[in-house]
């Protein structure tokens, strides 16, 4: 793959993510051909694949939360011969193959844990234990939110207290195996000031990919349950 | 292969393209507002609840086929009966009483009417966002695949969806003018008094005309469904756009209707291929506009 084209929704989110879309693609050696920003109440998608099909990308790259089934239904039904990749919240919900009526088969999504994934072994208790509460498998928020509530009451026990100051301090010194992976947080003086820190042995993320109406990760490789795979209407060119 | 057409005969087939995908959408705007019209034209109602009633069928033929496995046909008309049924109830529920009510003045019964329905209408938004979440839901097509009309790759399911639409609107045509039932509903519009002299129940008529309403809302709701998807979000913008394909055509006019379906349908089309997709809806906001101010009945109205 050579070429891509940035599909998000024109959300304050997506403002960041894309400035490091455009930075990062390049690096690994996608060079971006258009980037497009589309209004989240966007029904009709035909014209925004249109656009992007005329440009020939390899892969779709993109970012998208308020929408998700619609486009991906829309891909599906034009048979948009071009891999989506990339951030797709609604994609993580386990209920996203039932409302896409499995046009989501082929999509890849970022995940930061999945159905069945052991990134850690907390991990798939929680997702089980989820189901049996609330009759399907958590999205990517109920993974985090699970983690938030563990490690800032550690922090509120070491601190001693709900001060500011003082919950900021223990948090920095937060080392907590969650659901989603090992976190730890940078310093104040880091570059990503108080950000997650990422890597091997902390928190990875995971790609995932729907395939025959499952989520299923694909990446890293510890962790992958299969290859990727695309519906026949993709045609995904070579490395 | 669309891979290897070159950026030349790409740009040839955007006008095309843009006939192609316009008619589609046009024409499923045109079977929205006919039945919207249809009833303000034969009862002078103005249904707010319409966006909702569309949206019920798509997601009533969606969790029909997904969650019970009934299959897309009998999906479809899960959907369509459920947009018949609320169509029926907004009526008996809703619109009667108010007309009927001796607490309200004569005077104010179309506010009442239109404030009622849009009421009703956020109801039934709300039931099925708590229901079936808020997230967008999508109709299984019923022909799936595509196909390549002069080089543009159009889904085959876009293509049913624009036959389904002209088809569904010719029969209404038939019913209405070839009809002796018709007859009485197009009798109804021109004088109500004149109706009721020569021995029909008013009454009855409506519950026709609500009845004829409500499936044409479902089919329309139901091929949105598949062609585009709906959640319940969609109910505010799909009345929006009945009300103003109507107003544009002129209020009551079923013609009129279908020809600013078509005008709306192809200058959105235009402008999200040509523009961008995100201003899509506003040069025929525009439109609306500068009709209002200089011919305030609309294209095709009466009054």
């Amino acid at each position: 793959m050579k070429s891509a084209v940035i599909m998000s929704e024109d959300a304050a989110w997506t403002k960041p993510l894309d400035v490091g879309y455009k930075d990062c693609l390049p690096t690994v050696g996608l060079k971006v051909l258009d980037h497009i920003r589309f209004s989240p109440d966007t029904t009709d998608f035909t014209p925004i694949f249109n656009k992007i099909e005329a440009s020939k990308p390899d892969v779709i790259i993109t970012g998208i939360s308020h929408v998700g089934v619609q486009p991906t239904v829309q891909w599906k039904n034009q048979q948009v011969p071009i891999p989506m990749f990339g951030i797709s919240s609604q994609a993580t919900n386990s209920t996203f193959g039932k409302d896409t009526n499995n046009a989501s088969d082929g999509v890849l999504y970022q995940g930061v844990s999945g159905t069945g994934v052991a990134v850690t072994p907390k991990s798939v208790p929680f997702a089980d234990a989820f189901k049996a509460k609330y009759g399907n498998y958590p999205s990517y928020a109920g993974y985090t939110a699970y983690d938030e509530v563990y490690y800032i009451a550690e922090a509120v026990k070491r601190a001693g207290s709900t001060d500011a100051d003082k919950l900021v301090a223990a948090l920095e010194k937060t080392d907590y195996e969650g659901t989603i992976g090992r976190v730890q947080f940078y310093g104040k003086d880091d570059a990503f000031t108080h950000g997650l820190k990422y890597g091997k042995g902390l928190i990875t993320g995971l790609m995932l990919q729907w395939q025959d109406g499952q989520q299923v990760a694909v990446w890293p490789p510890e962790v992958a349950k299969s290859k990727i795979k695309f519906p026949a209407f993709i045609k995904v060119t070579a490395n | 292969m669309t891979n290897v057409t070159s950026a030349a005969q790409k740009a040839r087939m955007l006008p095309l393209q843009i006939l192609i995908d316009g008619f589609a959408i046009s024409a499923l705007y045109a079977l929205g507002a006919t039945g919207f019209t249809l009833i303000f034209g034969v009862s002078g109602v103005l249904n707010l609840s319409h966006g909702a009633i569309m949206v019920a069928a798509a997601v009533a033929a969606w969790a029909a086929s997904s969650t019970f496995g009934v299959g897309n046909y009998v999906g479809a008309v899960i959907g369509i009966a459920t947009a018949l049924v609320a169509a029926l109830l907004t009526y008996f529920a809703v619109v009667q009483p108010i007309q009927r009510s001796r607490r309200i003045a004569n005077e104010e019964k179309e506010i009442f009417v239109l404030t009622g329905t849009l009421l009703w209408g956020i109801m039934i938004q709300e039931v099925i966002a708590y229901l079936f979440t808020n997230n967008a839901k999508t109709v299984l097509p019923i022909v799936e695949g595509v196909v390549e009309i002069l080089g543009v790759r159009t889904p085959r399911n876009e293509i049913f969806t624009a036959l389904v639409c002209c088809l569904v609107i010719g029969l209404l045509w038939l019913l209405v003018n070839r009809t002796k039932m018709g007859k009485a509903v197009l009798a109804a519009s021109m004088n109500p008094r004149g109706v009721t002299l020569l021995g029909l129940e008013l009454t009855n008529i409506y519950v026709v005309v609500w009845a004829i309403y409500g499936v044409l809302a479902g089919i329309a709701g139901v091929l949105l469904g598949m062609f585009l998807g709906v959640s319940s979000y969609s109910v505010g913008p799909l009345t929006a756009s009945a009300f103003s394909i109507v107003v544009l055509g002129g209020l009551g006019s079923v013609s009129g209707s279908l020809i600013a379906a078509f005008v709306v349908g192809y200058l959105e089309t235009f402008t999200a291929y040509m523009i961008s997709p995100a201003y899509r809806t506003i040069p025929a906001l525009l439109l609306l506009v500068i009709v209002m101010y200089l011919r305030p009945q609309g294209l095709l109205g009466r009054r």
